[in-house]
C-alpha cells in the first residue's frame, strides 16, 4: 500500500516521457513531399520513408546477383544461388563484410526520398525518370555522392524500389543520389539500354542537376559543394562515363550547371566492351550468361543498329527475351538458371562468333561507342579503381586495359584476389567507406 | 545414509573437479580464441595484400621481333614488382651488382613518380595515387615493350619491391634480348569502310585476328596531301615519311592491338569523312620499318561499303 503513490508517480512520469518522446519525434519529422518551396523544381517527390539501420540492413536490400541480403545469412540457400562462397584466395566471407559495412555508425536513420526528374531517351525525346535520394536524418550531408547502380534485372531491385547497398554510406554522414536507369522504376515498361554509356551518363547527371536545387530548397545542401561519383560493375563503367561527361561538358566554372568533381570510385566495371566480347568468343565461355542478351539488346536497340536479335543470338534466347529480360520479374541469378549454359556458341550465332563478319562489324560500332577506354580522354579528378582478379562476371582484362590506357592518370588501382564479382562488390563499398573516413581524418590532421 | 552421503559428496567433488577441468578447458579455449579474434579472424581488408619475403618474379620472353618484345611476368606470392626495358650499360654487370642496379632502377622510377605527383599537388589535388599504383606491377602482367630499334641489345628485367620502404624485396630477373634485324611476324592488315565507320583487322596467316601485334594507322584526305602526290606522283611518299617518323619517334604513335573500329565524324576521332572525297588510309605495324605498311585508297560516299585485302594496297613496291 505504501508503494502506491510511488507507483502512480512512476506511471505518470513514464507516460510523460513517452508523450514527450512522441512529441519530439513528431517535431523531427520533415515532410519533403509537401514543401511549397520545391513545387516548381524539376525533382518531384513521390514518396518518403525512413529506415533504421541499427538492426542491420533492411529486408528490401539486394546483392548484385539479385540475392536478398537477408537470404545470405540463410545457410539453407542452395549452392547455385551462393556466388558469395569463400574464394580460395581469400579468407573473407560475404557475411563478414556485410557486418563490417555497418561499422561506421555516426547515425542510423536514413531518409529515403523517391522522386522523378526530366531527362532524355535514346531518341532524344523528353522522358520522366525516377531515382532515390538518401539523406542522413540528422543534419545536412557532408557531401553528395552520385551513385550509378550495378546491373539489376528485376524491377524490385531498382534503386527507387529497394534499399541500395551503397546506402550504408549515409551512416557516415554522406548523402546519396541514385538514379534508376531507363527501363527501371517509373519506366519499367521500357527496354533497358544496357551499357549505352552516353545516354545513361546523361540520365545520371540529369538527376544530379535536378536534385541539387531541390536540396538547397529544403535546407539540406551538403557542407562540401563538390561531388563524389561511385559505381560498381555496370555502375563502374557508367561512373567513368559520367566523369567523362562532367569533365567535358560541365567543367566550366562560369556555367550555371558547373559540377565540381571531388573523387571518383569505380569497381568491377566493363570499361572495354570489345575486349569483353572477344573474351566471350575466344574462350567460348560466358561466366555471366545473362550479360549476353543484356549486352546485345543494349547494343542493338540502344544504338539502333541495323540488325535483328536473331542475327546474333541463338533462337532459344531470342524467343525468351521479353519473358526473361524485359519482363523485369527475374533476378540475374534466376535468368542465368533459365538460360542454363555458359558456353558462348550455345548463346551466339555462328556469325556473331566470327569477328570479321558483317554483323559483328556493325556490333563493333556500338561496342566502340560504349567502351569508355575507347574515348580520347584521360580522367582528371582522382579515381579509385578496384577489380578482383577472380572476377567471373566482368573479366579482369577490363581492369588491365583500363590501367594500360590511363597510364598517367591519377588513378589508384586496387587489383587483388578479392573473390567473385558479388563479394568484391561488398568489399568495394566497404573500401569506399574506409577511404572516405581516412580522407576525413587526414583533412582534420592538416587543419589542426 | 552416511555411505550414500559420502558417495554423493564424492560425486559432487568429482563433478566439481570435472566442472573445474571443463572451466579450465573453456578458459583455455577462450585464451586461444581471444588473440585469434583480435589478430587472426578474417576481417575485411580492402587493400591489396602484398608480401615482401621470399618473393620471386618470373619473366618469360614470349616474342622478340624487330620493333617490340613481348614478356609475361608473374610472382610466386602476391607482391609488387618493377618491370622495365633499357639499353645495356657499358662496363656494368647487373648480376654481380644486383642491389645497386635495382636501387638505381627503383630510384629512377620514383623520381619520375615524384615529378608527376608534384604536378598534381600543385594543382591542389588532395588524393594522389601512390607510387605502387602508379609505377609498380601487381599480379600477372603481359607487357609488349614497343618503340625498340631493330638488331639491338636490350636488358629486360623485373624485381620485387617493398612499396612501403621503397627498397627491392627480392632477386633481380634480367635477360639480355636482341631485337631481330627484320620482323618475322606473318601478318597482314585488312581494312573495311562502312559508311562513317572504318575497321582495321590485323590478320595472321590462318585468317585469325592477331591481338598482340602493335600497329598504328592514319586516314588522310587526298586533298591534304595533294602537293606530295603532285611532286612524287604517288601518295606512298607521304606514308613512307610518316612510317619513318614513327620509326624514329615511336613515342608519337597511338598504338592499337586487335580490331580497331573508328567513327570518322570529326568528333570522337580527328578524321572526318566527307561526301565524294578521296581518302588514303595507311596502316603500319610498329615492328621495324615498312615491314607491314599498307596503304588503301577509297572514295567516300555515305553508304559506301569497302573491304580491302593486302593485295589492294597501293604500296605494292613496299611489300615483302
Amino acid at each position: 500500500m505504501r508503494n502506491i503513490p510511488i507507483r502512480i508517480a512512476v506511471i505518470i512520469l513514464s507516460a510523460a516521457a513517452l508523450l514527450s518522446s512522441c512529441r519530439f519525434r513528431q517535431d523531427e519529422f520533415v515532410d519533403f513531399m509537401n514543401t511549397e518551396t520545391t513545387k516548381d523544381l524539376k525533382f518531384r517527390v513521390i514518396s518518403q520513408t525512413e529506415t533504421d539501420l541499427s538492426n542491420g540492413l533492411p529486408y528490401n536490400c539486394y546483392l548484385p546477383d539479385g540475392t536478398r541480403v537477408h537470404d545470405l545469412c540463410d545457410e539453407s540457400l542452395p549452392e547455385e544461388s551462393q556466388p558469395l562462397k569463400k574464394p580460395a584466395t581469400s579468407s573473407v566471407t560475404a557475411t563478414a563484410v556485410l557486418q563490417d559495412l555497418l561499422k561506421y555508425r555516426n547515425q542510423n536513420r536514413v531518409i529515403e526520398i523517391v522522386g522523378t526528374y526530366p531527362s532524355t531517351d535514346s531518341n532524344g525525346n523528353e522522358i520522366t525518370l525516377s531515382g532515390k535520394v538518401m539523406l542522413p536524418k540528422n543534419g545536412v550531408p557532408k557531401r553528395m555522392i552520385l551513385v550509378s547502380h550495378y546491373t539489376v534485372c528485376s524491377n524490385a531491385e531498382a534503386p527507387s524500389n529497394c534499399f541500395s547497398l551503397e546506402g550504408v554510406l549515409v551512416n557516415s554522414g554522406y548523402g546519396l543520389i541514385i538514379p534508376d536507369y531507363i527501363g527501371y522504376g517509373v519506366t519499367a515498361d521500357e527496354v533497358h539500354p544496357y551499357l549505352v554509356m552516353d545516354l545513361t551518363a546523361h540520365n545520371v547527371v540529369d538527376m544530379y542537376l535536378a536534385v541539387k536545387p531541390w536540396l538547397e530548397a529544403i535546407g539540406r545542401k551538403a557542407d562540401d559543394p563538390s561531388l563524389d561519383l561511385m559505381g560498381y560493375s555496370q555502375g563502374g563503367a557508367t561512373t567513368m562515363a559520367v566523369q567523362y561527361l562532367i569533365e567535358t561538358d560541365y567543367s566550366n566554372a562560369n556555367d550555371i550547371d558547373h559540377i565540381m568533381l571531388h573523387r571518383v570510385f569505380a569497381g568491377g566495371g566493363p570499361y572495354d566492351v570489345q575486349a569483353t566480347y572477344e573474351r566471350f568468343v575466344n574462350t567460348d565461355t560466358a561466366g555471366y550468361p545473362v550479360a549476353v542478351p543484356l549486352v546485345l539488346q543494349g547494343m542493338i536497340k540502344g544504338n539502333k543498329l541495323n540488325m535483328e536479335f536473331s542475327d546474333m543470338m541463338q533462337p532459344r534466347l531470342c524467343e525468351h527475351m521479353d519473358e526473361w529480360i524485359n519482363s523485369k520479374i527475374y533476378t540475374s541469378a534466376q535468368i542465368n538458371k533459365l538460360i542454363g549454359t555458359k558456353v558462348t556458341h550455345e548463346l551466339l550465332t555462328e556469325e556473331a562468333m566470327e569477328q570479321k563478319s558483317e554483323k559483328v562489324a556493325e556490333l563493333y560500332k556500338a561496342m566502340t561507342l560504349n567502351s569508355i577506354i575507347a574515348y580520347d580522354w584521360e580522367p582528371k579528378a582522382s579515381v579509385y579503381m578496384m577489380h578482383s582478379m577472380d572476377d567471373e562476371t566482368v573479366p579482369y582484362t577490363n581492369a588491365t586495359h583500363a590501367r594500360s590506357h590511363w597510364k598517367e592518370a591519377n588513378i589508384t588501382y586496387n587489383f587483388g584476389h578479392y573473390g567473385g564479382h558479388v563479394l568484391t562488390c561488398l568489399r568495394f563499398i566497404y573500401a569506399v567507406q574506409e577511404l572516405l573516413a581516412q580522407e576525413e581524418a587526414e583533412r582534420r590532421k592538416y587543419e589542426d | 545414509m552416511k555411505t550414500k552421503d559420502r558417495g554423493c559428496a564424492a560425486q559432487r567433488q568429482k563433478t566439481a573437479t570435472l566442472k573445474d577441468k571443463r572451466l579450465n578447458r573453456r578458459q583455455f579455449i577462450l585464451f586461444l580464441l581471444i588473440p585469434y579474434t583480435l589478430f587472426l579472424a578474417p576481417s575485411c581488408n580492402t587493400e591489396a595484400a602484398f608480401e615482401t619475403k621470399d618473393v620471386k618474379v618470373n619473366m618469360t620472353i614470349k616474342n622478340i621481333s624487330s620493333g617490340f618484345v613481348e614478356c609475361e611476368f608473374s610472382t610466386n606470392k602476391d607482391a609488387y614488382y618493377l618491370i622495365a626495358i633499357q639499353d645495356p650499360w657499358e662496363n656494368f654487370n647487373p648480376t654481380t651488382n644486383q642491389k645497386q642496379f635495382m636501387q638505381l632502377a627503383l630510384d629512377s622510377a620514383y623520381a619520375e613518380y615524384l615529378i608527376w605527383r608534384n604536378d598534381l599537388l600543385r594543382k591542389k589535388e588532395f588524393n594522389v595515387a601512390p607510387f605502387s599504383s602508379h609505377s609498380l606491377q601487381y599480379g600477372n602482367t603481359t607487357r609488349i615493350f614497343t618503340g625498340l630499334m631493330p638488331d639491338r641489345d636490350y636488358w629486360v628485367y623485373a624485381f620485387p619491391v617493398d612499396p612501403e620502404t621503397m627498397t627491392p624485396a627480392g632477386k633481380l630477373v634480367l635477360e639480355n634480348v636482341k631485337t631481330l634485324f627484320a620482323s618475322t611476324v606473318e601478318i597482314r592488315f585488312e581494312y573495311r569502310v562502312r559508311g562513317m565507320w572504318d575497321y582495321v583487322y590485323p590478320v595472321d596467316t590462318l585468317g585469325r585476328i592477331n591481338s598482340r601485334y602493335p600497329y598504328t594507322f592514319l586516314t588522310v584526305d587526298s586533298a591534304e596531301i595533294a602537293s606530295s602526290i603532285a611532286e612524287y606522283g604517288t601518295p606512298v611518299h607521304f606514308f613512307t615519311e610518316w612510317a619513318i617518323d614513327l620509326f624514329q619517334y615511336p613515342e608519337l604513335a597511338d598504338i592499337f592491338y586487335g580490331v580497331k573500329a573508328t567513327e570518322n565524324d570529326g568528333i570522337k576521332s580527328t578524321s572526318k569523312f566527307e561526301e565524294g572525297h578521296v581518302y588514303y588510309t595507311g596502316i603500319n605495324g610498329l615492328d621495324g620499318l615498312f615491314k607491314h605498311l599498307a596503304v588503301y585508297k577509297f572514295t567516300w560516299h555515305e553508304d559506301c561499303v569497302y573491304y580491302f585485302h593486302d593485295t589492294d594496297s597501293t604500296n605494292l613496291f613496299l611489300k615483302d
